[in-house]
Parts: C-alpha cells; sequence; structure tokens
C-alpha cells in the first residue's frame, strides 16, 4: 500500500501543486550576516491585507507546508497576527529567524499558534557567531531565544551554514542541539548573493574540510553520500540535475513575485495583479520551466562526477546566468563526494 | 459529545483525498475520500450521530454499518492524535 508521503508526493507532482512554499515576508534584517545572499534595496513589502490575500490563494492552490523567512521576520509588527491567519488556514507552519527579537510573549503566542518548529541561525560559540552576524550581543540574545523556545514547548530547529570561520565550531553546535533536545541542519553549500557576486564563496569551506563533513556520520543524512556513485555514465541512471523548483515547491518574495524557488531567481509573476493559477498552472515561462531535464546540461553530461552531482539550478543560474550552466559550487561538492565513495 | 480537529494539525484535501499532518510529530496521515468526507465536516464541532446522518444523506449505505464505521474512524482519528473529542 501506498504511503501518505508517497500518495501525497505523487498527487502533487501530478497537479504541480505548490506543495511547499517559502514566503519571504521582509528582507530587512537586524544583522550584517558575512554570507547572507540578499542584496539591500528599498523595495516597499506586501502589508498585512495583501499577505493575508496571498495566504489565501496559497491554501486554495494546495500548498500544505509554510515557510516564513526573511531578512528579520520578527521586524514585521504583524508577524504573529500573519502565523495565527495561516494556521487558521490550516498550513503546517514553519518560521526562520535569528532569534534575537523574540521575547517571551513571542515565544507564548507561537506556542498557542502551533506551529512545526522555529529554525533559528546559529552558527557557533559567541567569538564565531558574532563574526559571522557582524553584532556584538547577538550571540546572547539568540540563546535567549532559544531558552523562551524550549520553555514554551516551540519546536526548534538550529541551522547553519559551515564557513570557514565557523567550521571548528560544527561538532559544539552538534553537541548544544543534543543537549538541548534541538534538531540540527548545518549545509556547507554557500549561495551567490541574489546579483550574482560570488565573493561570498571566499567563505566556503576548503575541499580538505567539505571532505571532513561530508565523512562524519554525526552529521544529517542528507548531506552525506547522497548518492552512490559509478563511473559508468549513462543518462537513465544520472541523478535529475533538476530539482522539484517550480513543479511541487515555490518562492515568494516581500513584492509577491512568485518565483520556482527563492533561490531560483526566475520570476513567473506577481500575485499582487495576478492570481496564482495564472502564474503557477498557465504561464509560459512555468510551463518552459518544468520541460527542462538532466539532458539540457550538456556541459554536465561529460562529467565523471555527474552521479554525485548535488547542483542546485538556482545557483547555477547565478554563477553562469544559465539555469542548464555548470555550477562551480555543485562540481568541488561533487568531485569531493566521488573521492568518498 | 462532539468531536473537532485537533489545534496542532495542519490538512489539505487533494484529488479527493485528505492529508493531515499531526505538528507536534510531523506525522503525514490520509483519508480515502469518505474518510476525507467526514474530516471536512469536523471544521466545526459535531457529534457522531450527526456525522451519521450525514454519511446517510451523501453515501448509499446501511444505517447501522454508516454507525459502525463513524465509531471507528473516531477512534482511529483520536489514537492519532488528530481529533478532540469534548463531552456535551
Amino acid at each position: 500500500m501506498i504511503s501518505p508521503s508517497n500518495s501525497l508526493t505523487e498527487a502533487a507532482y501530478k497537479n504541480n501543486l505548490p506543495l511547499y512554499t517559502v514566503f519571504e515576508l521582509t528582507h530587512r534584517c537586524n544583522l550584517k550576516c558575512l554570507h547572507c545572499y540578499l542584496i539591500k534595496q528599498n523595495k516597499s513589502e506586501l502589508n498585512t491585507k495583501e499577505v493575508k490575500t496571498i495566504l489565501d490563494k496559497l491554501a486554495r492552490a494546495g500548498c500544505l507546508y509554510l515557510c516564513f523567512t526573511g531578512g528579520e521576520i520578527f521586524l514585521r509588527k504583524d508577524l504573529l497576527e500573519l502565523c495565527a491567519y495561516a494556521r487558521k488556514l490550516n498550513f503546517d507552519l514553519r518560521l526562520f529567524s535569528n532569534g534575537t527579537l523574540i521575547t517571551k510573549e513571542h515565544a507564548k503566542m507561537l506556542s498557542e499558534i502551533g506551529l512545526s518548529a522555529v529554525e533559528i541561525s546559529l552558527y557557533g560559540r559567541k567569538k564565531s557567531h558574532e563574526q559571522i552576524t557582524a553584532k556584538n550581543n547577538s550571540f546572547k540574545k539568540t540563546l535567549v531565544a532559544l531558552k523562551l523556545l524550549k520553555k514554551y514547548k516551540v519546536p526548534v530547529r538550529i541551522k547553519a551554514p559551515l564557513l570557514n570561520i565557523n567550521f571548528n565550531d560544527y561538532k559544539w553546535l552538534i553537541k548544544f542541539a543534543k543537549k538541548n533536545k534541538f534538531e540540527y541542519r548545518l549545509d556547507p553549500v554557500l549561495a551567490p548573493q541574489n546579483n550574482g557576486d560570488c565573493t561570498i564563496q571566499r567563505f566556503q569551506l576548503s575541499a580538505e574540510k567539505l571532505k571532513t563533513i561530508y565523512t562524519d556520520k554525526k552529521l544529517n543524512k542528507y548531506l552525506i553520500n547522497q548518492y552512490e556513485v559509478s563511473t559508468d555514465v549513462s543518462l537513465q541512471d544520472v541523478p535529475d540535475l533538476f530539482c522539484n523548483a517550480g513543479k511541487v515547491f515555490a518562492g515568494i518574495s516581500p513584492q509577491g513575485i512568485v518565483y520556482p524557488c527563492l533561490q531560483l531567481l526566475y520570476p513567473l509573476g506577481n500575485l499582487k495583479n495576478q492570481s496564482f493559477r495564472n502564474i503557477w498552472h498557465k504561464s509560459k515561462k512555468a510551463k518552459r520551466l518544468r520541460k527542462y531535464s538532466t539532458k539540457d546540461c550538456k556541459e554536465c553530461l561529460k562529467c565523471s562526477n555527474i552521479k554525485a552531482c548535488r547542483r542546485c539550478p538556482g545557483i547555477a543560474l547565478l554563477e553562469t546566468g544559465k539555469i542548464t550552466g555548470k555550477s562551480k559550487t555543485a562540481c568541488k561538492i561533487a568531485e569531493i563526494q566521488s573521492k568518498i565513495q | 459529545m462532539l468531536i473537532s480537529h485537533s489545534k496542532n494539525i495542519a490538512w489539505r484535501v487533494i484529488d479527493g483525498k485528505a492529508y493531515i499532518v499531526n505538528t507536534g510529530t510531523s506525522c503525514l496521515h490520509s483519508l480515502d475520500e469518505v474518510g476525507a468526507f467526514i474530516w471536512q465536516k469536523l471544521h466545526k464541532k459535531c457529534s457522531a450521530a450527526k456525522l451519521v446522518d450525514l454519511l446517510l444523506k451523501e453515501y448509499d449505505v446501511e444505517k447501522t454499518v454508516a454507525a459502525d464505521d463513524v465509531t471507528g474512524f473516531i477512534s482511529e482519528l483520536k489514537e492519532k492524535g488528530l481529533i478532540e473529542i469534548q463531552n456535551d
């Protein structure tokens, strides 16, 4: 018998439902993290009513798993109102935050609203954390938020990108998460900035450090040897070099622009003046995107590491200007993964 | 006895089936078409007798069979933490 999860995935693919949607409520932030991919802009944000209207549209379109992210979402005064509204619409709701603005009242309210998790960015011990956030005292504030969320039984996941700055803290992060019974997710992949500037990648781990990460069994399973590697490269058994973006995954910007994913900056339309149905199901761009397949990545097909490739089409687009381009970030990781096998 | 959805759930009906997440456990459950029909009625507090009546109106089924099905269904949903039951 088919599991509920497989049945839902099958139905979502068949109907191209935006089952998973990440909604950026703001680009404003009170920290200046070194690895942040957002570009400072002074564009106006959707107001409360506009966000609610979009949530109505998403619920009708079949989105079940919703995530609010930023920027720092607690800078929005209407955040709790929006969370409560989303839960009324029966979304499974998750929040991404740096935690520095979370108060006791927020934690209490979030507990009542019923979230599936608040994911808090914690980069390591004080020194590394504040070197990355570029803000004194941010470590303490984030720890206070973690304690409050734990106290009020709000599920927490700690998440951090692994940079050459906090590499030596990753074991501490795991220990800290386990001690507090928090989930954790550490990721060594750094995305270029949204304007294609790749200078952030100077913080990327060296090949040697990446190898350490990928061979550490304590780290999340998804990071380690995701694909079996073979030297026999034939198209039918290589991984899909495209992802769920634009198929069952959607991203929405603070201005209402719909993307296949917030990492894949290929705008499909704007929910302020278009219906979700017209953007997602009828637009030529969305249809074109869904037609891309591994065979369109001509350069990658020649690569001996293709079976270990975890290519992100969005990063490829930012790095090369082409959605089918060869991503340097993915190449580096695939090479290491291949050697580990 | 009044039955309604639990607080910590998220759900959608897709292609006639109901998919329900228990957000406390992250477990995903699915209900077939008849289950999805009853599930949607539990959006507001509802008695078991009312559910049986609604089933009889919608489907060609014997009353005793419908009553047994509703009892079993409620017990299953309760066990999975998807509903709350209040005494009148």
